[in-house]
C-alpha cells in the first residue's frame, strides 16, 4: 500500500528538510573557519603553571596560529599539563628540540602557546608527545636579569658616601672641613699673617715677639702637614667615587642597549592591532559600510590671468 | 468540515514554509551580502593613496605637499609599471611645478606624460597634458602656441565627454581673447564655459567664468554687469574656500571699483587681497596689488601711508610654507 501525505505533512517535512539543510550549511561555514574539519595531531606540554591559560588558547608556532589548547590540569607533582592539538600539516615541524613558552599579547588578547619549531636536525617529536618547554619570565625575574636591585645598591651607597663626605665637611672634620668651617683656624692664620706683617714690617721687634711669632708658625705648620697628610685619601675618595660613578655609567649603557627591544615590542603590538583591524574589516557586516578606496585623477592647472 | 481544517492546517504549512524560506534567504543574504570587495593589489593601493593625498593638498594649494605626494606616487608606479598612473603622476607633477612658476621642470613632466601616453592612448590624459602645456606657453607669455594647445586640448576633451577639461580650456581661451582685446570671441567662449560648469558644479571653473565675465563687462564699462559677474564669482570662491580663487576676484573688484572712484571700496578690496597674497606667500602678486593702491592713494588719498603694505612684500625663503599647509 502507498502512504498518501496531506498537504500539511508535506510542508511540515519540507520545513524539517530545510531547518536540517540550513543547520548544515551553517555547521560547514562556520567549521571551515574554525578547522573543524582538517585533521589535528594532539601533543602535550608541562609549565611551573597554568598562566591562565585555558581550553581554546591558541597555539602558535612561529607567531601563527596552529591550534588550540584542549585541556589544561594539574599533575600529581603539582605541575600544569596542557594538552593541545595542532593541524596535521604543521605537526612534522615539530620536533625534539623545539620549544613551547607561554606567551603574553603585548596589547590585547589572552595568554597564548608559542613553540618554536627547532632545527631539522631532531626528529619529529611523535603525537601524544610531550613538548620541551621554557618558563615564562615573572616580573621578579626580570628585574633580577636587568640587575636592577644591584643598580639600586649602588646609588644608595654612592648617595651615601656623597651624605658621608658632605656631613664631614658640614661638621667640621677633615683639612677640608676645617678650612670651611673653623673660625678659630681662620684666626690663627690671620695672626699669623699680622705676626709676619709685623716681623716684616719691624725688624726690631723683641725677641719674645720673634719666640711667640715661630710657635705660631709651627702651630700652623702642623694644620698644614695634617691637611697635606689627608690630602691622598681625599684624592683616593674622589677616585673611587668617580669609579662607582663610571660603573653606574656602564650599567645604564646596558639598559639603554634593551630600548631597541621594548620598541620591538611595542612595533609589535601595534601589528597585532593592525591585523586585528583588519579582520574587523573583512567583517560583512562592516565590509560594505567601509569608504571606497582612493582614486587617483589628473589635475589641469587653470588660471585667471595673471 | 474535514475539508476546511485540512485547507486551514495546509495553509498554516505554507505560511511556515514561506516563514523559513524568508529566514533562509535572511541567512544567505548576510553570508554573502557582504561579497568580497575586489581589494587592489597593496602598491597599486598605495599608489592611489598617494596620488589621492596629492590631490587633497592641490585643491588646498599646498604644492610643496601635493608635489611630494604625486613624487611617491610616481615612484610607486613605477615599481609595478603602471602606465595609467605613470602618466597621471606626470601630469599632476607638471600641474604642481606650473603652479609654483617651475618652468623646465613642468614641461619636463608634461611632455614625459604626453610621451607615455602614446603608449596608453588616454584621451583624458592628453587633454590634461595640452592644457597644462597651454598654460606653460601662456606663463612664458607664448600666446599663440598657448592659443593653439588650448584648441588642440578643447577638441580632445569635447571628443572624450570631458565636460570639466572642455569649461577649464575654453575658460583659458576666453581669457586669453580678452587679454588681446578679442572681446566678443572671449564673452562667448566664457558663456559656454559658464553654461558647462552650470552642469558639471564645477565650482573653481565656475567661479573663472563668472570673473572673466565680470572683467570683460569692466573693460567694456558695464560696469553693473561686471559687479554682478564679480560679486557671484566671489560667491562661489568663498563657498569653495578656494583663497588663491578670492584674492583675484577680490583685485578684480578692487579695479571695479577704481574705474567707479570709488576709492574706498577699491582699498578695502586690495586690503584684503594683498594680505592674501601675502599669506600665500606668492608676492609678486602682492607688488601688484601694491602698484593698485598706490595709484589709489595718488587718486583717491587712500590709504593714508602704504608703509604696512610694503612689509607684506618680503620674499618667503626656501622652506617658507603657506600658514595653510602647516
Amino acid at each position: 500500500m502507498r502512504l498518501q501525505y496531506s498537504t500539511m505533512e508535506r510542508m511540515t517535512g519540507a520545513f524539517i528538510l530545510l531547518t536540517l539543510l540550513i543547520f548544515l550549511f551553517t555547521v560547514a561555514v562556520v567549521g571551515r573557519g574554525k578547522n573543524w574539519f582538517r585533521k589535528h595531531v594532539v601533543f602535550y606540554t608541562t609549565f611551573e603553571e597554568g598562566y591562565n591559560l585555558v581550553s581554546g588558547s591558541r597555539v602558535k608556532l612561529l607567531g601563527t596560529d596552529v591550534g588550540s589548547v584542549v585541556e589544561v590540569a594539574l599533575s600529581e607533582n603539582n605541575q600544569a599539563r596542557v594538552k593541545i592539538r595542532v593541524l596535521a600539516d604543521y605537526a612534522p615541524r615539530i620536533r625534539t628540540n623545539s620549544v613551547a613558552t607561554v606567551e603574553s599579547p603585548t596589547v590585547i588578547g589572552s595568554e597564548y602557546i608559542n613553540i618554536n619549531p627547532g632545527t631539522t636536525i631532531a626528529p619529529p617529536i611523535p603525537p601524544e608527545g610531550e613538548i620541551p618547554t621554557k618558563e615564562k619570565k615573572k616580573l621578579m625575574e626580570y628585574l633580577e636579569e636587568y640587575e636592577v636591585g644591584e643598580k639600586l645598591e649602588n646609588i644608595g651607597k654612592i648617595l651615601e658616601d656623597l651624605a658621608q663626605i658632605t656631613g664631614t665637611v658640614g661638621a667640621g672634620e677633615g683639612s677640608l672641613g676645617r678650612l670651611v668651617k673653623s673660625d678659630e683656624l681662620y684666626q690663627q692664620i690671620s695672626d699669623e699673617l699680622d705676626a709676619i706683617g709685623r716681623f716684616v714690617a719691624t725688624l726690631q721687634e723683641t725677641a719674645d715677639h720673634l719666640a711667640r711669632a715661630g710657635a705660631k708658625i709651627e702651630e700652623g705648620s702642623i694644620h698644614v702637614e695634617k691637611a697635606t697628610r689627608e690630602a691622598p685619601e681625599m684624592v683616593d675618595k674622589v677616585q673611587e667615587l668617580l669609579d662607582r660613578l663610571l660603573r653606574v655609567n656602564a650599567l645604564m649603557e646596558k639598559a639603554m642597549t634593551e630600548v631597541p627591544e621594548i620598541s620591538t615590542q611595542a612595533r609589535e603590538g601595534m601589528r597585532e592591532v593592525n591585523l586585528i583591524l583588519e579582520s574587523v574589516k573583512e567583517n560583512f557586516l562592516i565590509r560594505p559600510n567601509l569608504p571606497p578606496s582612493p582614486e587617483s585623477e589628473s589635475h589641469g592647472l587653470e588660471i585667471r590671468g595673471e | 468540515m474535514f475539508n476546511d481544517a485540512s485547507r486551514k492546517a495546509s495553509s498554516t504549512g505554507i505560511k511556515i514554509f514561506l516563514l523559513g524560506l524568508g529566514g533562509f534567504l535572511i541567512l544567505l543574504v548576510i553570508s554573502c551580502g557582504g561579497g568580497r570587495k575586489s581589494q587592489l593589489p597593496p602598491r597599486l593601493a598605495e599608489v592611489r593613496r598617494l596620488s589621492s593625498e596629492g590631490s587633497y593638498w592641490f585643491r588646498q594649494g599646498c604644492f610643496t605637499k601635493a608635489e611630494r605626494s604625486f613624487y611617491r606616487a610616481l615612484e610607486a608606479s613605477r615599481l609595478v609599471d603602471n602606465l595609467a598612473e605613470m602618466v597621471r603622476a606626470h601630469n599632476n607633477l607638471g600641474a604642481v611645478a606650473l603652479a609654483q612658476d617651475h618652468f623646465v621642470e613642468a614641461g619636463e613632466h608634461l611632455q614625459k606624460a604626453l610621451e607615455l601616453n602614446k603608449l596608453l592612448q588616454s584621451g583624458n590624459e592628453e587633454s590634461v597634458a595640452m592644457g597644462n602645456l597651454g598654460v606653460l606657453a601662456y606663463k612664458a607669455e607664448r600666446y599663440e602656441e598657448a592659443e593653439q594647445l588650448w584648441e588642440r586640448a578643447l577638441v580632445i576633451a569635447e571628443e572624450n565627454g570631458q565636460k570639466s577639461a572642455l569649461a577649464t580650456n575654453l575658460n583659458h581661451l576666453g581669457m586669453l581673447k580678452r587679454k588681446q582685446d578679442r572681446l566678443k570671441e572671449a564673452e562667448l567662449l566664457l558663456q559656454r564655459a559658464l553654461d558647462i560648469g552650470e552642469r558639471t558644479g564645477s565650482k573653481s571653473s565656475l567661479a573663472n567664468s563668472h570673473m572673466q565675465l565680470g572683467v570683460v563687462a569692466r573693460i567694456q564699462a558695464d560696469f553693473t554687469r561686471a559687479e554682478k559677474q564679480l560679486t557671484k564669482a566671489l560667491e562661489i570662491d568663498k563657498g569653495a574656500e578656494n583663497t588663491s580663487g578670492i584674492a583675484q576676484v577680490l583685485e578684480e573688484i578692487g579695479l571695479l571699483r577704481q574705474e567707479q572712484q570709488q576709492w574706498e571700496m577699491a582699498y578695502l578690496s586690495f586690503d584684503r587681497a594683498i594680505n592674501l597674497y601675502a599669506i600665500m606667500g606668492k608676492t609678486a602678486k602682492a607688488s601688484q596689488i601694491l602698484e593698485h593702491l598706490k595709484t589709489n592713494q595718488d587718486k583717491g588719498g587712500i590709504p593714508e601711508s602704504l608703509k604696512q603694505y610694503e612689509a607684506l612684500l618680503v620674499s618667503p625663503g626656501e622652506y617658507w610654507e603657506s600658514p595653510l599647509c602647516r
